[in-house]
């Protein structure tokens, strides 16, 4: 033990007024725009996301991403070039029968710079239209930040109400004994600045287009 | 920290000779305080939520050294370490030495308004560390050497135009050969410049806007995304917070991150929330090799053990600089200290003293929207007279408010003085008011003292006497029933 830490330890202590008489443990409080469930769930979740900048894709079969994503590139004249994490929900999609994609393996940090990122991702949540992804063996973090354009298939299953669905996943590790993930990104929409004069500009740091692709739980 | 709130006096007077100031401080006070109420108004459960998050922020302030100590047990069962420092000095100190052992050179940073009142920035590069802040705003305030001018915008005072000089000198190395003014080609410039920057560093420090006690984790918020980038790149990663940001556990953070966002900046959410558990995990395809994380005091201890511990709940919204009247008018950089506003009002004496900062709680006109707007319900105003009255007790106020104070006080324990007085001020201000008003006379020119009320506007000329004679008056007219008058407003009202 430091000698900072015990000094420091000690001072805390000897605050001994309360701010309160009697502080129990606050009960959590979860907003109703937080519990959404079914078609309202969806529905706000692609109405949230759709107001933070993001542009949202239907497919009735999860086959046809490879397809989507090609129809994405090319209506923005932008190369067919991508680059996917490894996740099984990625890798098992029929990206050969794709001829204008081309997919890279080499995520160094100059390749992903201005390219077109795909990933899956472990929740859409409908209480803010974010994305929740978690960094691991099949998803490196970076995916969702260095390139200009970031592609995330969701399926229904994976649409949540609100903070409190992800963090019962963390949970899972934790009760378990199990070290959480490095790190839980909540994605909402393109990176954006408000820093000059107060003005909102799009492309800050992060992608400056991010895509979603809802695909059935089926699948 | 270093601060200039002595001079406060001498540069709000400034601040309000400056135009383009004031245009800039007229979008923040309009635009934020708009925003925010636009999206409180579609939370139903806000206020319930800031009850919550008040009573969740005391009661982790009551059980510090309990949750600090759960918080330090995770972080080490997930891989990172946590570094104690009492004092800003011993927190560059260890942040100075986890960079020199590490043989780095290149250190990116995402804001952190701790790092900000460490001056952490100076003490790196005084090494000879090259240190680049990524937030837009912490890049361009660090291009022009100035301190932040608000908690969460912290470039909001400076025009296109001169952020544009800013760069120009700054980029000329790019082979930057014309000014633009375009923001859209000011953002991608600064994005060009900063990419590489992030791909180049060493070591990436970010602040943390909450600890978790629960499972360990660091929570990040950003529009930008640049704090994601600064935890991942790099090959270590260093994060330097106050002790005081520990909440207990996941469903708290999930409260708060409700109320910051919409308090801030009138966002749902920001665009990027993320929580950080420790390094890069066997088999992560990237991340850093270490996690650090620096629990700074600097003051904070002694503030729990005072009567302005309510401060420590602050999560640094900046709801109450956007709100705030005289923030409105002279702006952050006036206080001379990089918290600025009614929050900046407390914490700065606080982590000084009163005669370095006694003058920034002065600096309110008490209408008490700041505590209205604080979204852990923080009585500013509270908190700004206990140091007021610290002030007087350390006889730090000014002569003149002492002395006008004694006079007042004489006045008010000698009834037929204070009316005498009151009689004769009226004759006197009736006597001096010249100009024509709509509603009556305005007095443009006030005399001694007095005259800083008028140097900048008109005061409108009393009428019909002082309140106490008008009461008088009153009650001779209609004497008034004993019993009669309640009842009768009663019925009135409905």
């Amino acid at each position: 033990m430091s000698t900072a830490r015990d000094e420091i330890f000690a001072r805390l202590r000897k605050a001994s007024t309360p701010l309160t008489a009697d502080t129990p443990r606050p009960e959590p409080l979860v907003p109703a725009v937080a519990l959404t469930t079914g078609e309202a769930c969806l529905a706000q979740f692609k109405e949230k996301a759709t107001a933070l900048a993001c542009t949202i894709a239907n497919l009735s079969n999860a086959q046809d991403v490879p397809t989507e994503v090609a129809r994405y590139l090319a209506e923005r004249s932008l190369p067919g070039d991508i680059w996917c994490s490894t996740e099984a929900a990625i890798t098992s999609l029929p990206w050969a029968a794709q001829t204008e994609l081309t997919l890279h393996d080499d995520i160094a940090r100059d390749k992903l710079d201005g390219g077109t990122s795909v990933t899956a991702c472990l929740a859409a949540v409908a209480e803010t239209g974010t994305l929740a992804v978690a960094s691991g063996a099949d998803f490196a973090t970076r995916l969702g930040y260095l390139p200009d354009t970031h592609i995330v298939v969701c399926r229904l299953d994976q649409l949540v109400g609100g903070f409190e669905d992800v963090w019962a996943n963390i949970r899972q590790y934790t009760s378990a004994g199990a070290v959480p993930p490095r790190v839980f990104n909540f994605i909402g929409g393109p990176s954006r600045t408000g820093d000059i004069e107060a003005t909102l500009v799009m492309g800050a740091h992060g992608p400056r287009a991010v895509h979603v692709i809802l695909v059935p739980a089926s699948a | 920290m270093h601060v200039t709130s002595d001079q406060f006096h001498e540069k709000s007077a400034e601040a309000l000779k400056d135009e383009s100031l004031a245009g800039a401080l007229f979008v923040l006070g309009k635009m934020f305080p708009l925003m925010r109420e636009t999206v409180v108004a579609q939370l139903p459960e806000f206020d319930a939520l800031r009850d919550r998050a008040r009573d969740i922020r005391n009661h982790a302030l009551d059980h510090l050294p309990d949750y600090l100590d759960a918080f330090e047990k995770k972080v080490n069962e997930n891989g990172g370490r946590i570094h104690w420092a009492r004092t800003g000095a011993e927190a560059n100190r260890i942040v100075a030495k986890l960079c020199k052992d590490a043989g780095a050179k290149q250190i990116i940073k995402s804001k952190s308004m701790v790092t900000e009142e460490l001056e952490l920035n100076d003490h790196l590069e005084a090494q000879g560390l090259v240190v680049t802040e990524t937030d837009l705003g912490e890049y361009i305030i660090q291009l022009r050497k100035e301190k932040p001018f608000h908690i969460v915008g912290p470039a909001l005072h400076l025009s296109a135009a001169q952020v544009s000089d800013t760069f120009y000198e700054a980029h000329k190395e790019y082979g930057r050969t014309e000014k633009v003014e375009d923001k859209v080609k000011l953002v991608e410039e600064a994005r060009i410049v900063l990419r590489e920057r992030f791909k180049n560093a060493d070591i990436g420090i970010t602040g943390a806007n909450f600890l978790v006690a629960e499972t360990g984790q660091i929570v990040l918020v950003t529009n930008e995304g640049n704090a994601d980038l600064t935890a991942t790149l790099p090959k270590r990663h260093i994060v330097v917070t106050g002790i005081e940001k520990v909440v207990p556990n996941l469903d708290d953070v999930g409260v708060l991150l409700r109320l910051l966002p919409r308090s801030a900046t009138g966002q749902e959410t920001s665009n990027y929330v993320s929580l950080y558990t420790g390094p890069r995990q066997k088999g992560d395809g990237d991340g850093p090799e270490s996690f650090d994380i620096v629990l700074v005091d600097n003051g904070r201890s002694d503030m729990l053990d005072s009567p302005v511990k309510e401060m420590l709940r602050c999560i640094r919204c900046g709801a109450c600089l956007n709100s705030c009247p005289i923030y409105g008018a002279v702006g952050g950089q006036a206080y001379g200290s990089v918290y600025s506003g009614p929050m900046g009002s407390v914490w700065t004496p606080a982590l000084t003293s009163v005669s370095q900062a006694g003058d920034l709680p002065n600096a309110s006109t008490f209408c008490g929207k700041c505590e209205e707007v604080c979204p852990v319900r923080i009585p500013l105003p509270k908190l700004m007279r206990h140091w007021r009255e610290k002030e007087f007790e350390q006889h730090l106020s000014p002569t003149t408010a002492r002395w006008g104070l004694g006079v007042w006080t004489w006045l008010a324990h000698h009834p037929r003085a204070y009316r005498f007085f009151t009689s004769l001020s009226l004759v006197g201000m009736n006597l001096m008011a010249s100009a024509p008003n709509p509603k009556g006379r305005w007095i443009t020119k006030l005399p001694f003292i007095a005259a800083g009320w008028t140097n900048s506007r008109n005061l409108s000329a009393p009428s019909g006497g002082s309140f106490l004679s008008q009461y008088k008056k009153a009650q001779k007219a209609a004497p008034p029933k004993d019993t009669a008058r309640p009842s009768n407003a009663e019925g009135e009202g409905k």
